[in-house]
């Protein structure tokens, strides 16, 4: 069984980015994330409508991050410490070794390389730093940004669940991609 | 989001068979299903060591229907209460309408299209009572008897998960069947 502490937070600082723990100043940014159509799209869940709620989703990651339960990095550029998307290392399997990687980026942002860059570092810190094995992604086909993003990172497309997900009774696929620790020397 | 209530149980009867509620008198044959080699080859888990592993196991059959969680069927042959299986709806995600079936059969009524049965009757009442969309199936790959029920109740095969699987020392790999909706 894997054991698991995800404090004190593991900041992270890669060529261009710093993957820092989520705060209540980042309330706005979660907001957008979590409001924003075209960030939204193919997440299939109903968008926030107001700064209390962003509260109470900051304070939600920051309960599963105490409790052991998934750890979300905010995505910020090195001298600048606005929130522009989050990584997530989520859906822990601890029997197994195994998680699921989760991410949303500002359009703004999207296309930089940016995401690639915060996902290879995550996953490198699942590997090496948190045990893991394994390292699953879910992610609807449609989302072809979202392809691009697991499959230049190493991930294997390993299955495809035809109507796997629900969203206001529409049932939508999802491909299901995975990475496995590279082997131990 | 789905809602289910599994109270008062839904005994399903078919041909040959009665599908009823697992209760503690089913411990002795429980103990067996899930402590016996042959039995439990692909089911990946520790055996059961004692009558009170069994008995525990019942126990939480009872708790999940309770809570709404999943559902057991102990399987008998039509005039012997006796449990020669037991076939299951369980992690039931209720916001996309989904479940696993899950199911284990006393080597002695193997091979005789039994499973096959009870497998119908438990999907015919997800689909249709339940009002799923969707049931998996996660096994073994080197299951070839799980795979050919599978493949006979209509299941497609959509994903080999490698080394996903951590049990006795080594990460295995698992197959995930799906079957959806007759309804569409």
């Amino acid at each position: 069984m894997l054991e698991v502490n995800f404090l004190p937070f593991p900041v992270i600082t890669t060529e261009r980015l710093v993957l820092r723990q989520a705060k209540f100043e980042d309330a706005p940014e979660f907001l957008f994330l979590r409001s924003d159509t075209r960030v939204l799209q193919y997440i299939g869940k109903e968008p926030i409508t107001s700064l209390e709620e962003a509260q109470m989703y900051v304070q939600l990651l920051t309960d599963n991050l105490n409790d052991g339960i998934g750890i979300t990095w905010a995505i910020t550029l090195k001298g600048d410490d606005k929130m522009i998307g989050t990584i997530a290392l989520w859906r822990w399997m601890k029997e197994s070794c195994r998680a699921e990687i989760g991410y949303v980026m500002h359009p703004d942002y999207c296309g930089k390389g940016i995401m690639h860059e915060a996902m290879m570092t995550v996953t490198d810190h699942g590997f090496n730093e948190m045990g893991l094995h394994s390292i699953e992604a879910s992610v609807n086909p449609a989302n072809v940004a979202s392809l691009k993003v697991v499959e230049r990172a190493g991930f294997i497309k390993e299955g495809h669940f035809r109507d796997r997900c629900c969203f206001r009774g529409v049932f939508s696929d999802r491909a299901i991609y995975s990475l496995i620790a590279p082997k131990q020397r | 989001m789905l809602e289910v209530n599994f109270s008062p149980f839904p005994t399903l009867v078919t041909e040959r068979l009665v599908l009823r509620e697992m209760t503690m008198n089913d411990a002795d044959e429980a103990f067996f299903l899930r402590s016996d080699a042959e039995v439990i080859k692909y089911v990946d888990r520790a055996p059961a060591q004692s009558i009170d592993e069994a008995k525990a196991f019942i126990q939480m059959v009872d708790d999940n229907r309770q809570n709404n969680t999943g559902i057991s069927w102990t399987i008998t042959l039509k005039g012997d209460d006796k449990m020669i299986g037991n076939v299951a709806l369980w992690r039931l995600d209720k916001a996309n309408y989904r479940a696993e079936i899950g199911y284990v059969l006393h080597p002695e009524h193997q091979g005789k299209g039994i499973m096959l049965e009870a497998t119908q009757a438990i999907l015919h009442y997800g689909f249709y009572e339940l009002q799923l969309h969707s049931v998996e199936a996660n096994i073994n790959p080197g299951n070839m008897a799980s795979q050919r029920l599978l493949e006979r109740a209509g299941f497609v095969k959509e994903a080999l998960f490698k080394e996903n699987y951590y049990y006795d020392g080594k990460f295995l790999d698992s197959v995930i069947y799906s079957l959806l909706t007759p309804k569409k």
